[in-house]
């Protein structure tokens, strides 16, 4: 489980997080819905400790993060995979290389025959060819790279993944492809999600539980049903944009 | 006469505000200086630290070292035989006709060993490899490759610092050997095509002037001038903020403070030369 205990955060005078907290059940998906810029990667990264809170915790597995040792941390880090906004993946090696990485610590644990069939399975679950494997990310397209960063990502058996804004910046078929494979890996894989996202249809199709940080704290959390019928009107600009939009700023 | 005092007055008001700005911008400065300088101790202390793991970084070692030594070799050849031809050259203009001739292959043994060597090898290789090192690691920073990195239970300075600092601290002192080497015999010729020097006059000259210390002060110097130029690389590299922009500062920075750091290095240095020498 991850429980997230009045986490709070600021750059210089900007105060990105005030006293967030919230908690994902195990198996579940939460999406992270929120205006650009109001801290939804920031609460992600603190998730596996690459922010420090100015206040507050979050605690992985009865782990806390930011009481953990560094060999705590590395061990909670193994076991949370994250898919970062622009796949990162490593220019410098093939794409097999680039999911080894998140196999285990010392990459070297495994036989490389293993290796190898783990890195074959991991493509093959994001609809890639095995062959990819000997490719380098340049050759990828952007939806291809972000597939890599999900198998990277859930290739050390993962019990929790964290995904920041997955479809953003693809096509609406590429897009829909990153939807279904989170469903699937839910599905096939029974992996904790938090998929941070500005995509409505992309939430709908693979959360069951959503929530909205709206000026640093938490505005909204609650299942889709309950957000698709709330009358708050912050979550309204989310789920009726036009109509919300334009009662607030009248042409 | 109103219009001219009031532009006094006016001037006096701007000076004051300037005066008044100064104790805030020395403030800043040393607020920078003493962040920089607990960055840098730090960044040390996790580099030790993480070089106790050989087996971790091993590989990357090896790739950092070749692409630092073989590839690094061209530039530093070129520019050791145009620096040992220019010294040659030089000082035989200087001195023919007022000291003995043999004295140019001292004066080209002395320049190339204790100095031209290590740091003409150095500044080229500030630009070829701390700049490199600075793009490279700022380019991943920006785009959270290294966040990706802790994100996998892996250590960026285990993975990207340590390879790189050693490599550079093995790599420049035999490439130095080389530009020694290069740069003397590149001197030698340029010696007996263009001035009225012998061979035999040139290595007596050499052989005069040459002591091991003076050798192996060069090869320390260089083994100095490597693990600075790369730490300075990977410490500005680490720090990039901003998208390209902030990776085009941050080359920039490491060309810069490499330079003055291999200039300051080498100031310390020929101090330590003079007291051991």
């Amino acid at each position: 489980m991850i429980d997230i205990r009045g986490l709070s955060k600021r750059f210089g005078n900007k105060v990105i997080l005030n006293d967030v907290s919230l908690c994902v059940r195990e198996g579940g998906t939460l999406a992270l819905f929120g205006p650009s810029g109001t801290g939804k990667s920031v609460l992600l990264k603190h998730i596996i400790g690459l922010l420090d809170p100015d206040a507050g915790d979050v605690i992985v597995d009865g782990v806390s993060i930011t009481k953990a040792t560094h060999r705590q941390l590395n061990q909670v880090r193994q076991r949370v995979g994250y898919v970062f906004q622009g796949a990162a993946l490593f220019d410098s090696l093939t794409v097999g290389e680039n999911i080894r990485l998140g196999m285990d610590i010392d990459g070297c644990r495994h036989a490389a025959t293993e290796c190898e069939m783990r890195v074959a399975e991991c493509l093959r679950l994001v609809n890639l060819d095995p062959a990819t494997a000997w490719m380098y990310p340049i050759e990828l397209s952007g939806g291809m790279q972000k597939r890599v960063a999900i198998a990277r990502a859930f290739a050390g058996h993962q019990r929790y993944l964290l995904y920041d804004e997955p479809t953003t910046g693809l096509d609406p078929e590429n897009a829909y492809i990153i939807s279904k494979l989170i469903e699937k890996l839910r599905r096939e894989i029974g992996v904790t999600s938090i998929i941070v996202t500005h995509d409505l249809e992309n939430a709908y199709r693979v959360a069951d539980h959503i929530a909205l940080l709206y000026e640093a704290k938490i505005r909204f959390v609650g299942t889709v049903e309950e957000f698709r019928n709330s009358d708050d009107a912050v979550v309204r600009r989310f789920t009726s944009p036009s109509q919300a939009l334009a009662e607030l700023v009248p042409v | 006469m109103n219009s001219s005092m009031a532009e006094t007055e006016t001037q006096t008001q701007d000076v004051g505000s300037i005066l008044s700005r100064v104790p805030a911008a020395v403030g800043q400065g040393v607020i920078a200086v003493l962040e920089h300088s607990a960055g840098l101790a730090m960044l040390t202390a996790q580099t030790v630290v993480a070089a106790a793991r050989p087996r971790r970084y091993y590989g990357a070692l090896v790739a950092q070292a070749y692409d630092m030594g073989v590839r690094s070799l061209p530039v530093v050849v070129l520019v050791a035989a145009l620096s040992g031809a220019v010294t040659s050259q030089q000082s035989g203009y200087q001195f023919t006709g007022t000291v003995p001739i043999w004295i140019i292959g001292s004066i080209v043994a002395a320049s190339v060993l204790t100095e031209l060597g290590p740091v003409i090898t150095a500044l080229v290789l500030v630009g070829r490899i701390g700049a490199r090192i600075g793009a490279e690691l700022g380019t991943m920073v920006v785009t959270e490759q290294v966040d990706a990195l802790r994100a996998v239970g892996r250590d960026p300075i285990e993975q990207l610092v340590v390879p790189r600092v050693l490599a550079g601290t093995l790599v420049l002192p035999p490439l130095v050997a080389i530009a020694d080497f290069v740069a003397i015999g590149a001197g030698w010729a340029g010696a007996v095509i263009t001035l009225p020097i012998t061979t035999s006059e040139f290595v007596y000259g050499v052989r005069s002037y040459y002591h091991d210390f003076a050798l192996w002060f060069g090869l320390i110097k260089a083994a100095v001038f490597g693990a600075t130029i790369t730490f300075i690389g990977c410490y500005i590299g680490m720090k990039a903020r901003g998208g390209a922009e902030g990776v085009g500062r941050t080359t920039t920075a490491v060309v810069v403070s490499g330079t003055v750091a291999i200039m300051f290095w080498d100031a310390v240095l020929a101090r330590l030369l003079k007291a051991f020498g």
